[in-house]
């Protein structure tokens, strides 16, 4: 018996042995240049008419073009188109870049920009929605396109920005195949995607902007934080996604890690229910900016990774009003305010926000709480999964504060359309406000660019004055990488590998 | 027989029915897919007009009938993310589940069978106490913590395993371990206190006081009755693992049904939803056909009865 369960032992144990054998490693030779992105969602299509999130943007746009781009420091780029004039207020020449190619050979013309619009905003495309102002394009010649607007289209550029070019051919032959075999005029071409472990793409040799210094380029989707922290630390990665603040300082301790943050233009506000009381007066709204100390949150909860945001729109948006300064913390005015506004003793209020969806969500509004606790202002906390919480959020059902995480991207007037704008998506809760319509709506048809600045700054200082939201802070995207991975951090979510190199 | 075979048939049938059900309306009360789906650009028109696109506006039991309908023809219906039918989707991610949960059902009995004799047997031994710290730990640590502790230690540290991810050589063992630890763990114990009742019993003194050698008597009348109980909590624990693979295939980044599962909840994808609970539902129901069968084998009297 004794011998037979040893046997049985020793064969475990040689079993298990064999299963754990080494992985062998590559040697360290100057080869190709090879770098691996570990992102937290997968990837479902490389259709970019059915792109989701910024995880399914990045991947996308290294194999295609858009007709214009925001680079990772924001600025505004022309891309595949080489420029574009109003030619009327509702027409414009956007004339295209020549000699470029796509993956298959295929030269780039007009055709493939008037396909794709047409592809890009078809009905059950959840890009259609990015093209709001574009009623039609037209193609003039091979090398230029007429877009005709509904009205006179403010947001052009942004439109530019999302029309990623597709080939004309394929769109009218097999549209369906782009889901999985992805043909683009992009840095990088597809080439070899097993679904839901990885998305291989090498350099596209014949890029219009020249080669890519990074050979191949690998995608994988690693949803756990700490799973993808340990790969980069194992070299198994060479960048990766959405960083924890506790574990910057292991990241930054490694020999061969770096932590890589960049301000985010994601903004993290409190959005009050200003229709009804207390909410009403101004100088509740104001007093509520006053009782939160940011920069605490920001050094305590956030590890010292965020900016605190004064008016609705960051620093490098469009449009944006440098002269706005943040709420200071002050305590007394807070009160006093309060005071003023008939609350001495202060109020109790709905204090709503999703859980898991933005950096220490959770954290931050038991911070908030606490400090509005010190100014008499009670809360009571409603916690929910983000999707519910977003939905129900949508409808204008909540009372009290929301937090919302907004993005604004190509213009600072963005938000207000979203969200300040009484007729805007989200509107409701601002209740209404002629004024704020009223400038609104003049720099929306506004084409005189000095002016529509004029208007957009004026609205950044009065938001700020009626204080309708409780500014908090822009939080920083969290990347770390290997120290031998020389690439740009962006503020948009927008991962670039086209200039990236490996030393 | 057959009588048993038509009724286990028909209440299947009924449990589909009501775990379709279920899976439908908690999917639908839980969320709007849409407004998650437009880009924050879209107004209240576009979502109507992709609502009405993906046939999301129809009133909910037209919905559901349409659902059922489907699927009796085997159509699970269209995942609203991939746009690809959903049950396709299912069937590709399972071989990397199967694999998966086979691995840790290997590992598990390779070690649990001679860890259950050995302490059923020597009790009081160090085999024995080692056995039941082991078991207790393996049964309370959360699967997620040993997930991360083992990638840690293997991955980061030694270097020996990679990290994350399915395809490389190796990359199958440490979420085959963490996903094996609680069968192991909980078959260990249950088979070393199925053994120490039969051994408990009159036959098997009997037995002894033949005069029959220890070994003999273990073979053939403790561990063939003993291990009654084993298969159940092996065929059942082997239909839970679909479950624990959920948590275990985030850790590791595997790409099974599990995580299928839990993207298709957070996007409210839900074709997709339903087609991973009935799939993953008609697997349990196959198991726990195929266990009862097993028991007409183990025990005669069950044949008779």
């Amino acid at each position: 018996m004794r011998n037979k369960i040893w046997a049985i032992i020793a064969l475990t144990v040689l079993v298990a042995g064999a299963c754990a054998a080494p992985t062998t490693s590559a040697p360290a030779t100057p080869g190709p240049k090879l770098v691996t992105i570990l992102q937290s969602a997968e990837i479902k299509s490389m259709d970019p008419s059915n792109a989701f999130g910024s995880h399914e943007i990045n991947v996308q746009s290294q194999v295609f073009d858009t007709l214009a781009a925001i680079d990772p420091q924001l600025n505004q780029l022309p891309w595949l188109a080489t420029s574009w004039t109003m030619q009327t207020p509702t027409s414009w020449q956007v004339k295209l870049r020549t000699g470029v190619k796509f993956s298959n050979g295929d030269p780039f013309t007009a055709d493939d920009v008037v396909a794709s619009f047409n592809y890009l905003t078809r009905k059950d495309a959840l890009a259609a929605p990015n093209f709001q102002g574009w009623s039609s394009v037209e193609k003039v010649d091979d090398n230029t396109v007429k877009v005709t607007t509904k009205a006179p289209d403010i947001r052009f550029f942004g439109e530019l920005t999302s029309l990623y070019v597709m080939p004309s051919k394929l769109l009218s032959s097999g549209a369906a195949s782009l889901a999985d075999k992805p043909v683009g005029t992009g840095p990088f071409t597809l080439t070899e995607w097993v679904k839901g472990e990885r998305i291989v793409m090498e350099a596209n040799p014949n890029y219009w902007k020249g080669k890519p210094k990074i050979d191949k380029v690998t995608w994988k989707a690693v949803p756990e934080a700490s799973a993808r922290i340990a790969a980069l630390q194992a070299g198994q990665a060479d960048l990766i996604v959405n960083v924890p603040p506790e574990s910057v300082d292991l990241i930054n301790s490694g020999a061969s890690t770096r932590v890589d943050p960049a301000h985010s233009l994601r903004n993290i506000t409190l959005i009050f229910d200003s229709r009804v009381k207390p909410f009403s007066d101004v100088r509740v709204r104001q007093a509520m900016n006053y009782a939160i100390d940011k920069e605490s949150i920001i050094k305590n909860v956030l590890g010292g990774r965020g900016a605190v945001q004064a008016t609705t729109s960051y620093e490098k948006t469009p449009n944006h009003n440098a002269e706005v300064k943040p709420y200071a913390y002050d305590v007394a005015k807070a009160k006093d305010l309060l005071t003023q506004a008939g609350y001495p003793n202060g109020f109790t209020v709905e204090f709503h926000h999703p859980t898991g969806r933005w950096i220490k969500d959770v954290e931050v509004t038991q911070a908030i709480a606490g400090m509005l606790a010190k100014v008499g202002v009670q809360t009571t906390l409603s916690t929910g999964e983000y999707t519910s919480f977003f939905n129900t959020w949508a409808t204008g059902a909540y009372k009290g504060m929301t937090m919302i995480g907004t993005l604004n991207q190509y213009d600072a007037d963005q938000v207000y359309q979203l969200f300040l704008y009484s007729k805007g998506r989200w509107g409701a809760y601002v209740g209404k406000d002629d004024k704020l319509d009223g400038m609104y709506e003049s720099q929306n048809t506004e084409l005189d660019a000095k002016k529509r600045e004029q208007t957009l700054h004026d609205m950044e200082s009065y938001v700020h004055d009626q204080a309708y939201w409780l500014f908090l802070y822009f939080q920083d995207d969290v990347y770390a990488s290997n120290k031998k991975l020389k690439w740009r951090a962006p503020s948009n979510e927008k991962i670039w590998m086209l200039d990236a190199d490996l030393s | 027989m057959t009588i048993f075979i038509i009724r286990r048939f028909l209440l299947t049938l009924l449990m589909l029915f009501l775990v379709g059900l279920t899976v439908f309306m908690l999917g639908h009360l839980s969320g709007d897919p849409v407004r998650l789906m437009v880009p924050d650009q879209a107004t209240e028109a576009d979502i109507e007009r992709l609502r009405h696109a993906l046939g999301l506006d129809l009133p909910l039991p037209i919905q559901f009938l349409d659902f059922i309908g489907n699927a009796v023809r085997g159509d699970l219906g269209t995942s609203l993310r991939y746009r690809q039918p959903a049950l396709q989707l299912v069937m590709e991610r399972m071989p990397a589940t199967a694999e998966l949960s086979a691995a840790a059902m290997l590992i598990a009995l390779v070690v649990a069978i001679p860890a259950g004799i050995i302490s059923a047997t020597r009790r009081g031994s160090w085999i024995d106490g080692l056995t039941s710290v082991v078991s207790v730990a393996g049964q309370s640590l959360p699967a997620f913590w040993i997930g991360i502790m083992l990638i840690i230690v293997f991955a980061v540290q030694l270097r020996l395993l990679p990290a994350a991810g399915r395809g490389d050589p190796g990359s199958l063992v440490l979420p085959a371990l963490t996903l094996g630890l609680w069968p192991m763990a909980r078959i260990a114990r249950v088979f070393r206190s199925s053994i120490l009742e039969v051994l408990h019993e009159d036959y098997v003194r009997t037995a002894y006081a033949k005069g029959l050698r220890e070994r003999v008597v273990l073979s053939r009348h403790v561990l063939r009755n003993a291990s009654i109980p084993v298969v159940t909590v092996t065929a059942l624990t082997f239909g839970s693992l679909l479950g624990g693979t959920i948590i275990t295939e985030s850790v590791f980044a595997w790409p099974g049904v599990g995580r299928l599962a839990l993207e298709a909840i957070n996007n409210r994808d839900f074709p997709l939803m339903q087609a991973t609970v009935f799939v993953v539902a008609a697997i349990f129901v196959v198991i726990n056909f195929a266990l009862d069968l097993v028991y007409v084998w183990l025990d005669p009297r069950i044949r008779l009865t």
